[in-house]
């Protein structure tokens, strides 16, 4: 294994513990989306350095994939918190229990 | 670039990228959780960078998405946080984004007509990599996944753009 590596796993890893944090500890949505992307980022480093690892292309092909579903989660996450928000219902998950609407 | 280097330069990046995110998930204010989140993106783009043996294409993408998200965010926010925290992100993250989509577009077509027939100038040392990308992309599975992903996309933006206005 290359040795550069090392660290690039563990702040993968790390990164996902910290959007995971995020996503359960907080109570807003647009902090919550933006931990989800977090977990989304640590997701891209991981792929991409064992796409290293392996020296395989696939893997840096499956990131562009992945950029793409980041952009649908910015695009369909986002804009349900902003009609969410002009409801006064989207600053704490809390007060959206109905899915009536 | 010497292992020595890389290696240092993976590290200093792969610790900004902890800390930051770190910051961005535990500041309670929109304006400060949406700087060390781009501060996050950026770092992550470095590392992307130095990984993917200099595939610069693939970083401006990264650092286009955080920006994009950024701008997302601070639209939730009042628009006083939105000018501070949103304008200059958003302006270098769709600059590097266009530059990457241009980028990525000359070598798509570098794919289909190679180096090697002699009718493209050599690609820079650290670009090299970019048409086998094009055309590993072009070939596999992922590029019809990509491509519908991509459509459902610009269609998500069009209907949110018209429900959120």
């Amino acid at each position: 294994m290359i040795p550069a590596l090392h660290p690039a796993f563990a702040a993968s890893a790390l990164l996902f513990v910290l959007g995971a944090f995020g996503m359960i500890v907080r109570r807003n949505l647009v902090a919550i989306l933006l931990s989800a992307q977090l977990m989304l980022l640590a997701a891209v480093v991981a792929v991409v350095t064992f796409s290293r690892w392996n020296l395989a292309l696939a893997g840096r092909v499956l990131v562009l994939t992945l950029f793409v579903i980041m952009v649908l989660q910015v695009i369909v996450g986002f804009g349900l918190a902003r009609a969410l928000e002009r409801k006064d219902a989207g600053r704490d998950v809390d007060d959206l229990s109905l899915l009536k609407g | 670039m010497p292992s020595i280097v890389e290696g240092i330069a993976v590290v200093v990046c792969a610790t900004i990228v902890v800390v930051a995110a770190f910051a961005a998930v535990t500041r309670s204010e929109l304006r400060d959780g949406a700087r060390w989140f781009a501060v996050t993106f950026i770092a992550a783009a470095g590392l992307v960078a130095l990984l993917a043996d200099g595939m610069a294409a693939l970083a401006c993408m990264l650092v286009a998405i955080g920006g994009a998200t950024i701008f997302a965010a601070a639209l939730n926010g009042s628009a006083q946080e939105a000018q501070r925290c949103s304008r200059r992100s958003v302006r270098f993250g769709t600059v590097l984004g266009v530059i990457a989509v241009a980028y990525l577009g000359v070598l798509i077509l570098v794919a289909f007509v190679p180096p090697s027939a002699g009718m493209m100038p050599p690609l820079p040392r650290g670009f090299q990599g970019m048409p086998l990308l094009a055309a590993t992309f072009l070939d596999s599975a992922f590029m019809e996944l990509s491509v519908l992903a991509a459509l459902f996309a610009l269609i998500s933006a069009v209907v949110m753009t018209r429900e959120v206005r």
